[in-house]
């Protein structure tokens, strides 16, 4: 390889540069345009633009990657499982990624050798620490001990100039290191335990499938798995409610008032009906009145769990989609780092500033302006905090460019919150009126906010603070009602999300990933997040056979020695020997009930094609007469079925074309019986036997 | 091959039902003894009908009930 050195305009640089290693071409250009107030050079080398710059008297190259370049692969293939052995690799799939990422890997070569000093700035959290180090460490020839670090939350020029003015001596290698071998965990039980799956199930059907499954995934399907079938068995008991009508008089007006028996669910017809029975002809007397205030905080910051469930409620945005739009309004330098768990905005980030400056966004003005006024500007903080980000707040930066419909959403979502956090709590009253019908007690309550804000917490009235105690009531109507106890909701993203959250398992990062995975692996599916019958067997067959695949606690253990090696308090080494041998007891396991486990699953895809039949079924088999045809995909092809081809009792099973809608012509082949299909080609109704060895066909190829 | 009276699931060695079926049935006759006990008396046909109706009966449930329906074998 040539050893290119880096000019402009004919002048060679000095070499001794300091190389700048950014996460991804965005923040290369944002950091290069911050610290040379836009007057950088660039170049094109390897197909990448690498930015030039001087920066106080030091001469920086800027190049970029493209989030992670090198991928964990095993050392040597070997069919006898389980396999413990794994090197890093420059990603090598897919094909087109592969040349990109090689190019990306061959230019950082190039420019380290003639580094003098590196400086990682890469996203920071452990992900982007384990970038850095891979490159630092493969393309840059061991420099992750010498490379410093620049840490910023924002990709503003104050916040980057401030970081390059603060660098970092080093790295944080322990942080990398905790990524590493999450990675390294993540793929030894992905690949083993999904081979050893798929193995189970070629051995019982001699068929190949792929089924996947991860140290994360397994609980989290046996979370929608155990839910669902919560609601597919409930019994729903019932319970009664009290509830009496009293007559009122105010400004000479009578109204009823209803209020509710004290005990929320009595659990006995009987019970219900003797307190009606013996209220009758009593009154209703006031026998205590309480007043107590309330206070509503205005809303915390927005971590990235926070805004996901906010773009969901309001946008229906799936988390993985928020994420994703975040991330680019943080490349866009409107906001700051959005994978943070933190709920606390530091003083530092002056609020003043940021507010001002999005006083230029015509529909925030008034909002602005109400805030612009105040003395003191002080959030509310949340509870959790983060070291390494604070929570996600807009960095006063208006763009240029027309944002897509979406970001603007997210990022006005963004600014709303920001804008709330400063508002003053409200404050309400809620009065609670306690009455006796004869000897039974009954309640009645109202709030009433005093800031209205929120018109939905102001249903209270204040007929209630003219009432006194021992005042008498005509009891105009007494009534039972009979409630059932309702079935746990199923889980959606946002909720599952939670779960994982509440279970600690995975990362504030990899969550929505995580989903995202198993509804592409058809383990779940639909808005309500329902369990597929493969889910389903997955989890039956590895309840009896491997639990701890579906255990949070052994997720969660992981995840504590995780955090340990981060902290500096163990070593990987330690952690994937606890990790290999709970592996291994997880594949002995597996391996041992390889027929039974391969059975159960074989079935279970059975049933899916099954479901799949009578949810989607085109029309009825013409061959069978019985099953019904449908289509079946992956990523690439298509192909049409019957639904009896799968237990071989009906042979229609033919690829289709891989694009236009497809349907079934309503007349069969003449000479083979098979279905013909009706689609289009090249926008002209094209109609064809579906049989591969129709003798029509045949005789035409000859 | 054998399988559950209500899909195509194995059934359990002591059952007609498969797990998630046998479940739905447990149920089903635990939920009859809270509901006799909480409306002091209520036959099981009664109890049936009652569920069917209600839409937050879980779908096992329901499928079990189809079956049980015409099944006076409820000893309880």
């Amino acid at each position: 390889m040539k050893n290119i050195q880096f000019y402009e305009n004919d002048k060679i640089i000095k070499k001794g540069y300091s190389l700048v290693i950014c996460e991804k071409p965005e923040a290369a250009k944002k950091i290069a345009e911050a610290l040379s107030n836009n007057t950088y050079r660039t170049r094109k080398i390897m197909d990448s633009i690498v930015f030039n710059l001087n920066y106080k008297g030091k001469e920086l190259i800027i190049c970029s990657a493209l989030g992670h370049l090198y991928k964990i692969n095993l050392t040597k293939t070997q069919s006898k499982l389980p396999v413990y052995n794994y090197s890093w690799i420059p990603i090598n799939k897919p094909k087109n990624k592969a040349v990109i990422i090689n190019l990306k890997i061959n230019l950082i070569k190039l420019l380290s050798k003639d580094a003098k000093e590196f400086i990682l700035a890469c996203d920071l959290d452990q992900e982007g620490e384990t970038i850095g180090y891979n490159i630092l460490k493969y393309a840059c020839n061991e420099k992750q001990k010498i490379a410093k670090r620049v840490k910023f939350s924002t990709l503003t020029e104050k916040d980057i100039k401030n970081a390059f003015s603060n660098m970092q001596k080093h790295i944080d290698i322990e942080l990398a290191i905790a990524g590493r071998t999450r990675h390294a965990i993540d793929f030894l039980y992905g690949i083993n335990i999904s081979k050893a799956l798929s193995l189970a199930f070629m051995s019982f059907s001699n068929k190949y499938k792929t089924l996947s499954i991860g140290r994360v995934q397994g609980p989290t399907i046996f979370y929608v798995v155990e839910n669902d079938l919560q609601i597919e068995t409930h019994i729903p008991l019932p319970f009664w409610r009290i509830s009496a009508y009293i007559e009122t008089a105010e400004n000479g007006k009578t109204t009823w008032l209803k209020i509710e028996y004290i005990k929320e669910k009595i659990i006995k017809k009987i019970e219900a009906e003797d307190i009606v029975k013996n209220c009758k002809g009593e009154k209703a007397i006031i026998s205590k009145i309480n007043k107590n205030n309330f206070k509503i905080s205005p809303p915390v910051p927005f971590n990235l769990s926070g805004l996901q469930k906010e773009a969901f409620k309001l946008y229906r945005f799936n988390p993985y989609q928020t994420l994703n739009i975040a991330e680019k309004l943080y490349l866009k330098a409107l906001i700051s780092y959005p994978r943070t768990a933190s709920q606390k905005l530091p003083a530092a980030i002056n609020y003043k500033k940021i507010i001002s400056d999005l006083s230029k966004l015509p529909e925030f003005t008034r909002m602005t302006n109400s805030l612009l006024k105040k003395k003191r500007l002080s959030p509310t903080q949340g509870k959790i905090s983060d070291n390494a980000h604070p929570a996600i707040y807009p960095t006063g930066k208006i763009t240029k460019f027309q944002l897509l419909n979406t970001e603007k959403k997210i990022f006005n979502l963004i600014i709303i919150r920001f804008f709330k956090l400063f508002e003053s709590p409200m404050t309400g009253k809620i009065i609670l009126i306690h009455f006796n019908i004869g000897k039974y007690k009954f309640l009645s309550s109202s709030k009433k906010i005093k800031k209205q804000i929120n018109s939905k917490h102001n249903e209270g009235n204040e007929k209630h603070l003219n009432f006194q105690i021992a005042k008498k009531f005509n009891v105009k109507r007494i009534k039972i009602k009979e409630n059932f106890e309702t079935a746990p909701r199923p889980f959606n993203q946002i909720t599952l999300i939670e779960k994982m959250e509440k279970e600690n398992i995975g990362t504030k990062s990899t969550r929505a990933n995580i989903i995202q995975t198993i509804i592409d692996r058809t383990y779940i599916e639909g808005t309500k997040l329902k369990s597929t019958p493969l889910a389903r067997a997955l989890v039956e067959v590895l309840q009896i056979h491997s639990p701890l695949i579906l255990s949070s606690k052994m997720t969660r253990e992981m995840e504590k020695q995780l955090e340990e090696v981060e902290n500096g308090k163990t070593t990987q080494e330690k952690v994937l020997t606890i990790a290999n041998k709970n592996l291994s007891l997880i594949i002995k396991e597996i391996q041992k009930n390889n027929k039974s486990i391969g059975k159960k699953l074989f079935l279970a895809t059975k049933n899916l094609v099954i479901i799949q039949s009578t949810n989607n079924s085109l029309s009825k088999c013409t061959i069978c007469k019985k099953g019904d045809l449908i289509i079946t995909s992956n990523s690439r092809n298509r192909a049409l079925i019957c639904s009896n081809s799968v237990n071989g009792s009906c042979v229609v099973k033919a690829s289709l074309p891989r694009f236009g809608l497809i349907k079934i012509y309503k007349k069969s082949c003449m000479t083979c019986l098979w279905p013909k299909i009706k689609t289009a080609f090249k926008g002209k109704p094209w109609i064809f036997c579906m049989n591969p060895n129709c003798p029509n066909k045949v005789k035409r190829k000859r | 091959m054998k399988s559950c009276k209500l899909c195509n699931n194995k059934p359990l060695s002591s059952s007609i039902y498969c797990i998630y079926h046998e479940i739905a049935y447990n149920n089903l006759k635990s939920g009859y003894k809270i509901w006799t006990d909480r409306y002091d008396s209520l036959d099981w046909k009664n109890y049936l009908r009652k569920l069917l109706e209600l839409s937050t009966t879980g779908k096992f449930v329901k499928q079990v009930i189809m079956e049980e329906k015409d099944n006076c074998g409820h000893k309880e």
